[in-house]
């Protein structure tokens, strides 16, 4: 089953070859191919993420609601950056797939925290492999959008689970 | 157990006290550099020395009877268990990074504030993001998710003790 986090390893459309030149970009970014995968792969779980929210806020009402929408432009909005970082590195940025499997599609607000949490997660988990980035610049994007998912599930679900959000089994 | 930990607590923040000096002594200038340690190594000190009077702190208040506290304190001594992983042994010439002192400061036991507790877990998350440069790839993932860690915890302190 595809996930948010992993989505990443299935959508073929990922697979972009670190370096494919797009055009002579005045913007243009020393590529690292480590680098250009693991964006992929961030851009990926922003993908599922604006998919999955877009779903959740369309069966969601009132306060909730609103969060959500927060959360899905908030989605949006690093999707496009990093877009814009893969095309400065030479990349194509992958398309969304036509859907994502999810683990629920929520019928009552607590499944759809349930499923924001788990697409936060997810999201976590991408951006931690991003963390590891040679360029330093993508390193600390990366942290700063743990940081926010992070928080992000929190204030959806007032639990805090691990020590090392991001991590697999939580160390 | 109660004077195991407070003498652990000593230890601690006396440590942290020490950092503190050399912090002082070191900022502005340029390291003198007595011995050749690798960039990742001198990161490393200063995160541990961090997270050191972070635990100390947390540990204060959960001694002096704030329970709701304790979960905090867990993760952040689990935060610097791993960093201590990545510390590799200090080789013969190294200075030892914290001496053990003799006696507890006064520090060992701050006036703390919740809003002061808060801030304090921003400012910790905000400064992990600039702690990546010298870090290992493995390192780097450990430090960011330490800081989003330290995110949550900004948000999940409770309103009140």
């Amino acid at each position: 089953m595809r996930t948010p986090g992993d989505a990443a390893v299935s959508a073929d459309a990922t697979r972009v070859p670190g370096d494919t030149v797009v055009s002579a970009d005045a913007a243009r970014v020393p590529a690292n191919a480590g680098d250009v995968e693991k964006l992929g792969k961030a851009l990926s779980a922003e993908h599922a993420a604006v998919f999955a929210y877009g779903l959740i806020g369309a069966r969601t009402t009132g306060a909730l609601r609103a969060r959500v929408t927060t959360a899905f432009d908030a989605h949006r909005a690093r999707r496009d950056q990093l877009r814009t970082l893969l095309t400065s590195r030479g990349a194509r940025p992958a398309e969304p797939a036509a859907s994502y499997a999810l683990p629920l599609i929520p019928s009552t607000a607590s499944q759809a925290i349930t499923l924001a949490v788990h697409v936060e997660t997810g999201v976590t988990a991408a951006y931690l492999e991003l963390a590891a980035a040679q360029d330093l610049t993508l390193r600390k994007y990366a942290a700063l959008a743990m940081q926010e998912s992070a928080g992000r599930s929190y204030a959806f679900q007032p639990k805090i689970t691990t020590a090392f959000p991001g991590m697999p089994g939580g160390a | 157990m109660r004077p195991r930990s407070l003498t652990r607590r000593a230890v601690l923040a006396g440590g942290a006290a020490a950092a503190a000096v050399t912090a002082c002594s070191t900022s502005g200038a340029p390291r003198p550099s007595p011995v050749t340690e690798q960039p990742e190594q001198v990161l490393l000190r200063t995160l541990i020395a961090d997270k050191e009077r972070t635990v100390a702190l947390y540990s204060s208040l959960v001694a002096a009877g704030h329970d709701t506290l304790a979960p905090f304190r867990d993760r952040h001594q689990a935060h610097l268990d791993e960093l201590r992983k990545h510390r590799r042994p200090a080789t013969s010439s190294a200075k030892p990074t914290t001496p053990a002192p003799s006696q507890p400061t006064p520090t060992a036991t701050p006036k703390m504030s919740l809003p002061k507790l808060r801030d304090l877990e921003r400012r910790s998350a905000a400064q992990r993001t600039r702690q990546l440069a010298d870090a290992s790839p493995a390192l780097a993932q450990l430090i960011a998710s330490i800081g989003a860690c330290e995110a949550a915890h900004a948000l999940a302190l409770p309103r009140s003790l």
